[in-house]
């Protein structure tokens, strides 16, 4: 390695001078994550997610006994991570490798029933720890104890996360490797459908809102205040009368169920069920449709899902027995992996997530009263050990408006600033052809290959099927309301929030993503094209223009 | 004679059926008495399977020379049931392949020289199977290599083995000699998942290992990255790659190595010549699929 040449240090643009906080980091690749933190973090979103990333991760990595190390720095509000490989002697990677395939082919094999039995256990009880929490005039001294424990129990339940993330991902990914192994002429994502049909929290949830849908669809005067009024005065106006206020009520019992959910996973945004415009557009949108059944659907996908696997297994019928043997292990893992992939995100990133903001705004609160900041959300604007110690402090008051003010108006300087995708210095080799790497990219999408056809867009298949469409560039799921069904969704990326906008969409292209990022399992889901990673969809997409989108060759082509 | 069963005397006879199938005939009734401290105990695991004899040849087409006669065509058919019961199943996958009177000789091996049909099910696909064996017999491919070894070309009367086909878990070539060292204490084998076609076809790179005759000890094993594997689906086989995970796993342990090393050693006693068999194991349980000489032995 000595003796390779050091490539350059990567330009950056005018805009985005970068400072190297330690020593060393302008020899690492850093990777603008766009697929988790695409939008600007704040100090405290950041900061949680260093410590999850580079501590807890660490942990897991070597329990897993993966010889990675990852690093995590906030350039100029954005966030980029450094993964390095921990190289050492060949015999000793050896023996490594060895022990993170057994380590890891016990957890694929244990996936859900772990989770059913220990960890989801666990996690709940996280959360029966924060609903019990009473921090309506709460003392400070409670209040700081609450904030220690937080911190530790979001610390726990994020090892958790990459506890089960690992095989998780690595199953889905083996299982598609070895179904285009063992059927050499299988269409793309054919190994996918013989992963949904099962029941999960996303589906779930989806399935709610539209039952709440048609109960709208009941009242006449609630479908009304529905479609006519923006979002901020559905509450009010339904609350006049009587069957507003039954509607009311089963919309409340939606949002404390499914309600713990946010747009995009950041501590600093607000959730559906402190702000619930996000779902009075789903259902503003929802209540234009036709009736369907959901419910039959899914139970249709698992039909398929069957015949499907009773086909392959006629295929296989004289594949060798450890052939066959590994087919289903990795069949289980998978199928269980894909339910778990919904069912984590609900307990843990949003939850949990939840629960932390309550106590960090909380905290907000209590030293916006004392005067150490202005405003409540001036909290985020603070890193958690400085959060911790005014805390700590108080009734002593250490003034941090300055330090927010300049921190927001950092925030406010480089908000119009697009992030480079990757910083400082490239690594010298291409990573190694690994199984367990290629697993992570297939999540993190890998970098996009431009095309040479002119008005064409290349990315990755993400779900089969050609279909053509105006396109809406949606930011944020803020800007929703204007995809009417049949559009094309393009977006930098989806999260689970997301999901319900799937059902009335004809095909979704993101910027960033693999073949297992949200937008590709969730659109195989719904059967809609999906075409993920093209780098800059949302750059070159206008609003209206019509695109065709090839889900299966994975390029998108701007028709008008 | 037209049609025999392997084990049948008749089918003993290399001029009737072709030296493959006349060994394999005389090895699915061998006794193995005297080699008992080999550790074999029972007889060799051939799968059951019979023989269409080169006598048959000049009866076997019709005028035109392009259809099979109908009377070859009954015969088949029954075989092919009576097979079926034995193999208790109703349409068992069998192996066509062709038994040439000068094949598996002890001076050319003839390998590959003849068309072979895998996993072929039912009586029709079967009569297709043997029509085109036959039709190879006279192709150019196999004329060049008759003149090459200096045999002659004009008398290619062949016979057709239909034998059970063995959906393999493992397959093996396995020699009783070191052919490349010519070292007599030394079996080598050769090992992929799998059936057999992908080692003998030279597709996959496969896993090497080494016994010792004198002790029975495994003393090499090299594990090759297996890129693919030939495997039967409906019709016939495939080759398919190998997935990931199973590539660079050992095929098979040292205790069947040993399995396969005592096999090749009866077969050596048994034949009067070093041995190079090709066995497959399916459920744990290891089959005998052929037996010829080592033909690159130096004299």
């Amino acid at each position: 390695m000595s003796d390779m040449k050091q490539a350059p240090l990567i330009p950056t643009p005018p805009g985005f001078p970068v400072e190297w906080d330690e020593p060393g980091d302008a020899k690492l690749f850093w990777v603008h994550d766009l697929t988790h933190y695409s939008d600007q973090l704040t100090p405290y979103d950041f900061f949680t997610v260093k410590d999850i990333f580079e501590t807890v991760a660490d942990k897991v990595n070597q329990a897993y006994h993966v010889p990675l190390k990852t690093f995590c720095r906030h350039f100029n509000t954005y966030f980029y991570s450094a993964s390095v490989p921990q190289l050492g002697p060949i015999e000793e990677m050896i023996a490594q490798n060895k022990l993170c395939w057994e380590k890891l082919n016990a957890a694929m094999g244990n996936l859900w029933n772990r989770w059913e039995s220990e960890w989801l256990p666990e996690v709940k009880e996280h959360l029966a720890y924060w609903e019990a929490c009473d921090l309506k005039g709460v003392s400070v001294t409670k209040l700081s104890e609450y904030l220690n424990e937080t911190d530790q129990r979001v610390r726990r339940t994020w090892e958790i996360h990459l506890l089960l993330s690992y095989p998780m991902v690595i199953a889905i990914s083996l299982f598609e490797e070895m179904y285009r192994d063992l059927f050499g002429n299988a269409k793309p994502f054919e190994a996918y459908q013989l992963l949904i049909g099962f029941e999960n929290k996303t589906v779930e949830s989806a399935k709610a809102l539209w039952k709440l849908s048609r109960q709208a669809l009941a009242s006449p005067k609630v479908c009304k205040i529905l479609t006519d009024s923006s979002p901020s005065e559905v509450r009010q106006k339904l609350s006049d009368f009587e069957q507003g206020r039954a509607f009311l009520k089963e919309f409340d019992s939606y949002l404390q169920l499914y309600g713990k959910r946010s747009n995009n996973e950041v501590l600093k945004n607000p959730f559906w069920i402190e702000d619930p415009s996000p779902v009075i557009k789903n259902l503003q949108n929802y209540i234009t449709q036709p009736e369907r059944d959901l419910t039959d659907e899914l139970k249709k996908q698992a039909e398929d899902r069957e015949r499907r696997l009773a086909e392959v297994r006629e295929q296989m019928q004289g594949y060798p027995k450890p052939v066959s043997s590994q087919f289903n292990f990795l069949l289980k893992a998978a199928q269980e992996g894909n339910r778990l992939r919904e069912e984590h995100t609900h307990w843990i990133d949003f939850s949990v997530s939840y629960h932390q903001r309550q106590v960090v705004m909380t905290c907000g609160i209590c030293l916006a009263e004392a005067g150490v900041i202005d405003s409540k959300d001036d909290v985020f604007y603070l890193k958690p050990d400085e959060v911790r110690e005014s805390m700590a402090e108080l009734p002593k008051i250490t003034d941090r408006r300055s330090v927010v003010k300049d921190r927001r108006e950092k925030e406010k300087r480089f908000s119009a600033q697009p992030a480079p995708p990757v910083l400082g210095t490239p690594p010298s080799a291409p990573p190694p052809d690994d199984p367990i790497l290629r697993a992570f990219f297939k999540v993190l999408g890998v970098p996009p290959v431009p095309s040479s056809i002119p008005g064409e867009l290349k990315g990755s298949p993400g779900s089969g099927g050609t279909v053509r469409g105006k396109a809406k560039v949606v930011r944020s799921l803020a800007e929703a309301g204007k995809l009417n069904p049949g559009d094309i969704l393009v977006a930098e990326y989806t999260v689970a929030s997301w999901t319900p906008l799937f059902a009335s969409i004809a095909a979704v292209v993101t910027d960033s993503g693999g073949v297992l990022s949200h937008s590709s399992v969730v659109a195989r889901e719904y059967g809609i094209p999906a075409v993920v990673g093209t780098g800059m969809a949302t750059i070159v997409i206008k609003d209206g223009q019509t695109v065709e989108v090839n889900g299966d060759t994975g390029t998108v082509r701007v028709i008008e | 004679m037209n049609l025999v069963w392997l084990g049948q005397p008749e089918c003993h006879n290399p001029a009737l059926t072709g030296g493959k199938a006349a060994n394999l005939s005389r090895l699915a009734v061998a006794k193995i008495t005297k080699i008992n401290k080999i550790g074999l105990h029972s007889g060799y695991s051939v799968p059951p399977g019979f023989c269409l004899t080169a006598a048959a040849f000049d009866r076997t087409f019709c005028a035109d020379n392009t259809e099979l006669s109908e009377p070859v065509r009954e015969l088949l058919s029954d075989a092919y049931r009576r097979l079926a019961e034995q193999c208790k199943s109703e349409w068992p996958g069998v192996a066509v392949r062709s038994s040439a009177a000068d094949e598996d000789g002890q001076t050319a091996s003839f390998a590959g020289q003849y068309e072979t049909y895998l996993n072929v099910k039912g009586e029709e696909a079967v009569a297709q199977a043997v029509k085109q064996c036959l039709s190879s017999a006279s192709s150019e491919r196999v004329k060049a290599y008759l003149r090459q070894q200096g045999l002659p070309t004009d008398q290619t009367r062949i016979a057709v083995l239909v034998q059970q086909m063995i959906a393999a878990d493992v397959s093996a070539v396995v020699f009783s000699v070191n052919p490349v060292s010519g070292n007599s204490d030394e079996v080598i084998i050769n090992a992929n998942w799998g059936l057999g076609e992908s080692i003998v076809g030279g597709t996959a790179t496969p896993d090497t290992y080494t016994v010792r005759k004198s002790d029975l000890v495994v003393t090499e094993r090299q594990i090759a990255r297996k890129q693919c594997m030939t495997v039967p689906v409906p019709g016939g086989t495939r080759e398919v790659k190998v997935p990931v995970l199973l590539s660079k796993e050992p095929v098979i342990t040292d205790i069947q190595a040993v399995e396969a090393a005592r096999l090749a050693m009866a077969l050596e006693q048994e034949m009067g010549w070093p041995a190079d068999i090709e066995c497959a194991w399916k459920n744990e349980k290891l089959y005998l699929l052929q037996c010829r000489p080592v033909t690159t032995l130096k004299k």
